[in-house]
């Protein structure tokens, strides 16, 4: 009984993202399945969590029922919207079926590789009680309150729950922080009827799942080949930060890579080909980042001078390298300075250390090779970076480059980054994005668009 | 019947790009690592005698308590904060060996180790013992100026405060040819889940000679340089799927690394939580004792909804103790506030908390010039639970 519960708490905000990703005025006319299924996933997961605040706004108590009486109409409404959209997906040229000789032997390796690390990261999460420190300091602190209580109960800073200003109040590390992480892990365990700090967190299995998923459809809508495809989704999904945030499950990191990097790459394909639903997803997505996290903000507001860039090309990245030279002059003029920006107390104090960026990106290994291909791929392709085609995505890796540049070198944030507790939780945000980067920047797209 | 020129047969072979991308991924590793025994051991490395070995009972423990015996020494305690184990040997060159290989268990926090060795003018030097995870890294000796000539004798030391017994296996001279297979064994060292993980991993890399993720990504670079070379010279046709190939090949050699430490970290959780409840693992994790003591508190709890004010000095145990205490409501803290900020009702939870006490006579919980009149719910030796009157 509990695996179908858990079976529910996994399908139906699947489910209800696919059956809304297919609605007509999408024009989801030109993608295939694996990025259906990959975006579906992660939509539909907000979505469910969007769902609970309005059962909440409305006075529903949350239940198993409730929540997913609400979701299943959600998904016939869709279903019901999406009646005339055809259910056969488009292919995209030669699929894994006609690679020949040793192209499909390496492709069933990298496809058992996969599957291998996918089993063993679920198994951790299925075996290990809730583990890291943010985790039950600040996230599933309100999905334990909420889940037992069935309401969005306040969470306030432990002055005012000392004060008792606040009726029914409660308090944790983070009260500030938005509900959709653990929205999510209360929703898994009233899918399975009780409260379990490791079942809950297999959203985060299906978040890695789905990224691969994702991934692969988008680098092969960019025309590279099945093989190269499901290599980078091996590099991608093989990366030890992004592995150790699956395992050791229940920070919002790995969501809001997740989320940032399908809408950078919907983005992408919208900024080359306009495609409607490219465009509408890269904007639900980016918009989805600010449901996240706090600095899902941050990494929203990047894609504003990519925009630019993809409306007014020269206009744009004048404007934009106008901003950034402007910026930091400000940042230089403005020295130590206290400020709040999306709810954090920032000091403005410049120091540049790039000692923990070498160490952590080069040489431990937490990124496999990912910054020396990345670094290898810029100078490789130098003259493609502001072609027209990579242009967009180009801006967005600079806006999103920028901003951890901000963070960590003129914010107090810095000392997280020498003591290396924010490097690569920062990174992992950008990390998705940047191995598409890569992917557009290095593989040469064949010349047609295959039907 | 043709013969086929050299250069004919590696042109040949370059053209298959499934070979031709492991092939020039070999070469390069062949080369960077003589590169690397040539620079570290000049020559030495080609020759060498064998190994020596001493098992653990070979030791004396001329100072500390313990035993030995079954090719082990077990120190079980320190004289003054110090064991030392001493080997005596026949003497030997030390020259022909470049490393001292040291087989450790049982090291705990708060322990340090020193390698020290006699010379036969009876001159004693000494070299902090370094760890990769729990395991004692092989100490590379060829480097350091004061392993030279004749050695006689070999010793531990062993300070600080041994928290549990530690057992020597055995102490290797090993020559520089052992030196590469040193290298890879100390990548392969498990690196357990621990509190860091989330944030970083593999921060023992920055401290080896050799950091994987470079040496890797120096042998890929060296392949990519030696097919556009063949490339320039005509040697094989510019395929890129050979140049991915070396890129995927020097990918997957550190994620073999990876899913190594994964799949023995998948092990040891298994080992630790599998087919057990969710309370069950919670009582088998790491702070098992505070999730139990955390669980009879929440079960002695009034029914009726109110305050629990929670207080340890420890970050860990605070908030990790407050997350146990949920559903309830719950703060955590380091300092107890002043007492009129308590109510009546409100509970009070002390977990490893100094400079706070329970006077049960008197029924009074008192902390720096602060008091109040509180009924114990628990008292389990330095944790309690209380009730504010």
């Amino acid at each position: 009984m509990e695996t179908i519960g858990l079976m529910a708490g996994l399908l139906l905000p699947w489910l209800l993202g696919v059956v809304w990703l297919r609605a007509p005025w999408l024009r989801a006319t030109a993608i295939t399945w694996p990025t259906l299924l990959g975006y579906g996933y992660l939509a539909g997961a907000l979505a469910t969590t969007l769902v609970m605040r309005l059962l909440d706004l409305l006075g529903v108590r949350f239940g198993f029922f409730s929540i997913g009486l609400a979701l299943l109409v959600l998904i016939c409404a869709g279903a019901w919207l999406g009646r005339k959209s055809p259910w056969k997906m488009e292919t995209l040229g030669a699929d894994w079926r006609d690679l020949s000789g040793w192209r499909k032997a390496a492709y069933a390796l990298l496809l058992a590789i996969i599957a291998v690390r996918l089993a063993g990261l679920g198994l951790e999460i299925v075996w290990r009680p809730l583990f890291p420190w943010d985790a039950w300091a600040q996230w599933a602190t309100k999905a334990r309150v909420w889940y037992e209580l069935g309401h969005l109960a306040p969470f306030v800073p432990a002055s005012e729950w000392l004060a008792g200003s606040v009726a029914g109040a409660y308090t944790d590390a983070a009260p500030h922080y938005p509900p959709a992480i653990p929205l999510l892990q209360v929703w898994m365990s009233y899918a399975l009827g009780r409260w379990d700090d490791t079942l809950m967190n297999l959203p985060w299995l299906m978040c890695a799942v789905t990224l691969g998923l994702a991934f692969y459809g988008q680098a092969r809508r960019a025309q590279v080949t099945p093989l190269p495809a499901l290599m980078f989704t091996y590099f991608l999904l093989s990366l030890p930060m992004l592995d150790v945030h699956v395992a050791l499950a229940g920070y919002s990191d790995l969501f809001m890579g997740a989320v940032y990097g399908l809408a950078a790459m919907a983005f992408f394909h919208w900024s080359r080909t306009r495609d409607v639903w490219q465009g509408a997803v890269a904007l639900l997505f980016a918009l989805g980042c600010i449901l996240i996290k706090q600095p899902g903000i941050g990494w929203a507001l990047t894609f504003l001078p990519a925009l630019w860039v993809v409306f007014m090309p020269r206009a744009g990245t004048a404007g934009t390298a106008a901003v950034l030279i402007l910026g930091a002059i400000a940042l230089f003029a403005i020295g130590d300075k206290n400020i709040d920006l999306l709810g954090y107390p920032l000091h403005l104090h410049f120091s540049a250390d790039g000692t923990p960026f070498r160490e952590n990106m080069m040489a431990m290994d937490n990124w496999h090779l990912l910054w020396f291909m990345a670094a290898g791929a810029l100078v490789v392709s130098w003259r493609k970076v502001l072609a027209p085609s990579c242009r967009g995505m180009t801006v967005l890796l600079v806006s999103a480059t920028t901003f951890l540049a901000v963070v960590f070198f003129f914010t107090q944030a810095q000392a997280w980054a020498k003591d290396y507790t924010t490097i690569n939780r920062a990174l992992l945000h950008m990390a998705p994005m940047l191995m598409f980067y890569v992917v557009v920047l290095m593989l040469p797209a064949r010349e047609t668009d295959p039907a | 019947m043709t013969t086929e020129s050299p250069s004919g047969a590696i042109a040949r072979l370059m053209q298959k790009p499934w070979l031709a991308a492991p092939l020039l991924f070999l070469a390069s590793a062949m080369v960077l690592s003589l590169v690397y025994q040539q620079y570290n051991f000049s020559g030495k490395w080609l020759s060498g005698p064998a190994p020596s070995s001493w098992s653990g009972d070979a030791l004396t423990l001329s100072k500390g308590q313990g035993y030995s015996g079954k090719d082990k020494l077990v120190i079980e305690g320190l004289e003054g904060e110090v064991a030392v184990a001493s080997l005596s040997l026949p003497g030997f060159q030390a020259e022909d060996f470049a490393f001292v290989d040291w087989t450790i268990t049982g090291m705990t926090p708060g322990v340090e180790m020193e390698f020290l060795w006699r010379t036969a003018e009876n001159r004693v030097f000494k070299r902090p013992l370094t760890w990769t995870g729990d395991v004692a890294a092989p100490l590379q000796m060829a480097g350091d100026k004061s392993w030279r000539g004749q050695i006689a004798g070999l010793a531990l030391v062993v300070k600080g405060r041994l928290a549990a017994p530690m057992t020597i296996k055995g102490v290797s001279l090993l020559s520089a040819r052992a030196a590469l297979p040193i290298m890879i064994k100390k990548w392969f060292v498990i690196e357990r889940w621990q509190a860091t993980s989330i944030n970083f991993i593999d921060g023992d890399a920055i401290e080896q000679d050799v950091v994987p993720v470079t040496a890797i990504a120096a042998i890929a670079l060296l392949a990519l340089v030696l097919y556009w070379g063949s490339a320039k010279y005509k040697i094989a046709p510019l395929n890129v799927a050979v140049i991915w190939g070396v890129v995927f090949l020097g990918w997957l050699a550190l994620d073999i690394r990876w899913q190594t430490n994964l799949l023995r970290q998948l092990d040891l959780t298994r080992q630790q939580f599998a087919g057990k409840s969710w309370e069950e693992k919670h009582l088998a994790a790491e702070d098992g004792a505070l999730f139990d003591f955390m669980r009879q508190a929440r079960a002695k709890l009034p029914a009726a909804p109110g305050r629990i004010l929670y207080f340890s000095d420890d970050d860990f145990l605070r908030g990790r103790g407050a997350y146990h205490l949920l559903p309830r409501n719950v703060l955590a803290d380091n300092a107890l506030p002043k007492a009129a900020q308590f109510k009546a009702g409100d509970i009070v939870v002390l977990y490893a908390k100094k400079n706070a006490g329970y006077d049960s006579a008197r029924q009074v919980l008192t902390w720096d010039d602060q008091s109040l009149q509180a009924d114990a719910l628990i008292l389990a030796g330095s944790n309690a639970m209380l009730r504010v009157r």
